[in-house]
């Protein structure tokens, strides 16, 4: 899906402007990371364009969504479309890692017998096999960014944004999940990184978006 | 999604098996509080009906007359004005009640029995004035002028001492007699019992709340999952419904064990008293145990319904 924000500006209370006039068009299937240091602004973007929160004003739209302005019921059918790997992951510590990648399938109503052939294929997918039935708890750091990954992949959504998604990673897990995602905007997903680690964002052929004060201070690549 | 609810519901209820408990015992006792309150009206309201059968007025009649004079007697008191219906318990029938009460200790009472004497158990007609057709009742003077249920029962009472035969009549509903106290305890208690019982239904809802939102702080990482993967306000809510309204359904059956228990005891324990009395100490019946039960899940439901809104979904 396209992704287009028009003008954003983003105030939290009493009067701390997040955003201040962001304006960026993403193309389908393109892979962008969003780069800039802590309180810039990045997960502002990242919570309007997954509909957590509405900006204070200015228009997000996501293919045909008017992102900014869904109502509880739109938002609900709209992030069954958007893939969320969280920066804390928020994992149900006491389930095992298929039935956290299965909560989407549920939540979407498929059957319980397709839910879980489809968490198990994602699991497969993040080189997780071996780890189906293993409660999360159990799982080390590692393991538990590609359950996130594999649960924000369940549905096979047209919008990935992954928020700090290799933050707590080794650089070569680093590097397994970055390939995980670049993937997935081969496969025609829009997917968007947040990232402190411009070296691992140069080694892919995708654009970079500098945010900077709750400005657009920087955009390279294709 | 009912079987997706359904198996929601089943997990949360059986993750925190403990905390479940608890909420069940805490609802439990609040809900016993309702439930005695509703079996000491349900057993007063029994126990009113049943001497109300009887009659409002006891009339004393006097030793010593024939089968057949007693029954002249009950058919003269039957046709005088503002009597509904009289029922004649002749010394015989007296003396037997007496012994069936007392059972094995009838022997120590003995030739006492003999002296009990008959009486004419009168009830009045409903609407009957006090003044009404008092003319001509000698002793019914006191009366004539008085207006409304007490008028009428005094106009009655006259009417009845003035019969050949009667030896002294009493209320059973006035005065200071057990009857009459028990009476008084019931109107006093009438309004009141529905007071306790609204306040109480009230404390479960309250408590109800305070554990649904205690219930959402912990699952709080759970549900901000769920609403992230984009689960539907019903998908979310309902478990949280449902599993609120089973709590507080089984906190009130419980409750209704608890109460149902009590009374037995009660019974086995004042067995005499009650028989002497003809009383039956009673449960709530099982159409009333079921709306109890049930009122207590649309309690739960509801206060759940309420927080879980207003704390998860924001509104």
């Amino acid at each position: 899906m396209r992704v287009q924000l028009f003008h954003l500006e983003h105030t939290y209370p009493p009067d701390h402007k997040a955003l201040r006039g962001v304006s960026l068009e993403l193309a389908e299937g393109a892979l962008t990371f969003l780069t800039g240091p802590s309180g810039a602004g990045k997960s502002t973007l990242f919570r309007l364009m997954f509909a957590e929160e509405r900006p204070s004003s200015g228009q997000v739209v996501v293919g045909d969504w008017p992102v900014h302005r869904l109502s509880y019921r739109e938002r609900a059918r709209y992030r069954r479309q958007v893939g969320y790997v969280f920066q804390d992951l928020k994992l149900l510590p006491a389930l095992s890692a298929a039935e956290n990648v299965a909560l989407p399938l549920e939540a979407a109503g498929l059957a319980r017998t397709a839910q879980r052939a489809r968490a198990h294929e994602r699991l497969y997918e993040v080189s997780l096999g071996h780890a189906l039935h293993t409660p999360v708890e159990q799982l080390s750091g590692g393991e538990r960014q590609r359950v996130a990954v594999a649960r924000a992949l369940a549905l096979r959504p047209r919008l990935l944004l992954a928020d700090e998604p290799t933050g707590n990673l080794d650089p070569a897990l680093s590097r397994a999940v970055m390939d995980l995602l670049f993937e997935q905007s081969l496969r025609g997903c829009t997917v968007v990184v947040s990232t402190h680690d411009l070296a691992l964002a140069a080694r892919y052929r995708a654009r970079v978006v500098e945010v900077r004060g709750g400005l657009v201070s920087g955009d390279s690549g294709p | 999604m009912i079987g997706a609810v359904l198996r929601q519901t089943a997990r949360a209820l059986l993750r925190r098996p403990l905390a479940q408990l608890s909420a069940v015992a805490l609802i439990g006792a609040c809900a016993s509080l309702l439930a005695v309150s509703l079996t000491v009206s349900v057993n007063l309201s029994r126990i009113a009906a049943r001497w109300e059968e009887g009659g409002e007025l006891l009339a004393v009649l006097t030793p010593g007359l024939s089968a057949a004079s007693y029954e002249e007697l009950a058919a003269r008191a039957r046709a005088l004005p503002g009597v509904r219906q009289v029922t004649l318990r002749p010394p015989a029938l007296a003396q037997q009640d007496l012994l069936d009460a007392l059972g094995a200790d009838a022997f120590e009472v003995g030739a006492a029995l003999s002296a009990l004497p008959g009486t004419l158990e009168v009830q009045r007609a409903e609407g009957a004035e006090g003044a009404e057709g008092a003319e001509g009742a000698e002793g019914a003077e006191g009366a004539e002028g008085a207006e409304g249920a007490e008028g009428a029962l005094a106009a009655l009472r006259a009417r009845l001492l003035d019969l050949p035969g009667v030896q002294e009549v009493t209320s059973l509903t006035e005065g200071d007699g057990l009857i009459a106290q028990l009476y008084a305890l019931r109107r006093a208690l009438g309004g009141w019992l529905w007071l306790l019982g609204a306040w109480v239904g009230v404390s479960v809802a309250f408590v109800v709340a305070q554990l649904v939102r205690l219930s959402l702080l912990q699952r709080r990482l759970e549900i901000e999952v769920w609403v992230a993967v984009g689960a539907s306000e019903g998908f979310i809510l309902l478990p949280l419904l449902a599993e609120a309204a089973a709590q507080a359904a089984l906190g009130a059956w419980l409750s209704l064990r608890l109460v149902g228990a009590l009374v037995g005891a009660l019974r086995a324990g004042g067995a005499q008293t009650l028989r002497l009395l003809q009383l039956e100490l009673v449960t709530l019946s099982a159409a009333d145990a079921a709306l109890f039960v049930g009122g207590a899940a649309l309690i739960g439901a509801a206060a759940s319904w309420r927080v879980a809104r207003a704390r998860l979904l924001g509104r």
